[in-house]
């Protein structure tokens, strides 16, 4: 299979949180904005928090879904780590972006 | 050419109560095998264990070579489980497009779908659902399908309609298929395996089903 195929999948099943994940690292910038790299360990741990809880959430009410993505020979390991990556990649890539701008 | 499904030397047991200990089963291309048992038996966990997502001791073979993880090769083997698995945000049109299908296809056989492939998987009624999910595990490209209950919530029409799907379906592939609805299995399958205490055994005629204790003609 195809990795734009996995990468395809990944992104659709990433929509299932995208939207919390959005709003986490919405307010987690914010704050960084108001109070600068002090804080910066704080959102740092807040931000595995919230994902970890992501992941049990989604796990524990959503897990019929992923033979959907088995069916289609993508892991849960490739989807949980190819969504998870790309979500704390952009949280710091916009934490870094947010403290060059100020 | 045929290709062959072998399972056997499955343990399963839950809080110390022997769920599967005795089993095999073999499934060809070209047939329907249809697997009979009460609740509880471990039908469902016979399906996932082949299947790859069900983690435990076993030999799942495809033409004598044995497979652990069958589940990430869909062009071998696909399950439809027992419960909705498509993701209800998704519209028919994504879903078809993921499983290489074409809708038009899909259309033709179920006018009632006809100019709805922008509909979202949740606004579909149970029974039009479970045909959905029956129809791509069925006519995506593999070799093998095990269909979990796949008559669940379908009306004696959709029953009927599922039916034909599944023995046209048989040509190009081998079908593992339980239900509680043994008549419909029985009356389009092959071969039949009776679950029963853990251990499979194959049906010869239509009294075994009596005399394992699994429905009274």
């Amino acid at each position: 299979m195809s990795i734009l195929r996995v990468i395809r999948y990944s992104f659709s099943f990433y929509k299932s949180y995208l939207l919390l994940s959005l709003v986490i690292t919405t307010c987690s910038l914010w704050l960084f904005w108001q109070y600068g790299l002090s804080i910066f360990f704080a959102l740092f741990w807040f931000k595995i928090a919230t994902l970890a809880l992501t992941f049990y959430f989604i796990n524990s009410y959503k897990s019929k879904q992923y033979y959907y993505y088995y069916n289609l020979g993508t892991s849960k390991a490739w989807l949980w780590g190819i969504t998870l990556s790309f979500d704390f990649l952009l949280f710091l890539f916009l934490i870094i972006l947010t403290y060059h701008l100020k | 050419m045929i290709h062959k499904l072998e399972v056997d030397s499955i343990q399963l047991a839950f809080n110390e109560r022997r769920i599967l200990s005795d089993i095999y089963l073999k499934c060809e291309t070209g047939k329907i095998t249809g697997l009979l048992g009460r609740n509880g038996e471990g039908k469902s966990c016979l399906m996932k264990i082949i299947y790859g997502t069900l983690n435990i001791e076993k030999s799942v073979r495809f033409d004598n070579i044995a497979c652990y993880t069958p589940f990430k090769k869909p062009g071998l083997i696909r399950y439809l489980p027992q419960f909705n698995f498509l993701p209800k945000n998704f519209s028919l049109n994504r879903v078809f497009k993921d499983y290489d299908l074409d809708y038009s296809f899909f259309e033709r056989k179920f006018p009632e779908f006809a100019t709805r492939q922008r509909v979202s998987v949740g606004s579909l009624s149970g029974g039009e659902l479970r045909l959905v999910e029956l129809y791509i595990i069925l006519k995506s490209k593999t070799s093998f399908v095990l269909l979990d209950e796949p008559f669940t919530h379908l009306n004696p029409i959709q029953v009927e309609k599922a039916k034909e799907l599944i023995l046209e379906e048989k040509r190009n592939k081998g079908i593992l298929l339980t239900d509680h609805m043994f008549r419909h299995i029985t009356g389009i399958a092959d071969s039949v395996y009776l679950l029963t205490n853990g251990k499979t055994h194959l049906v010869k005629n239509i009294e075994d089903i009596e005399t394992l204790g699994y429905a009274r003609f």
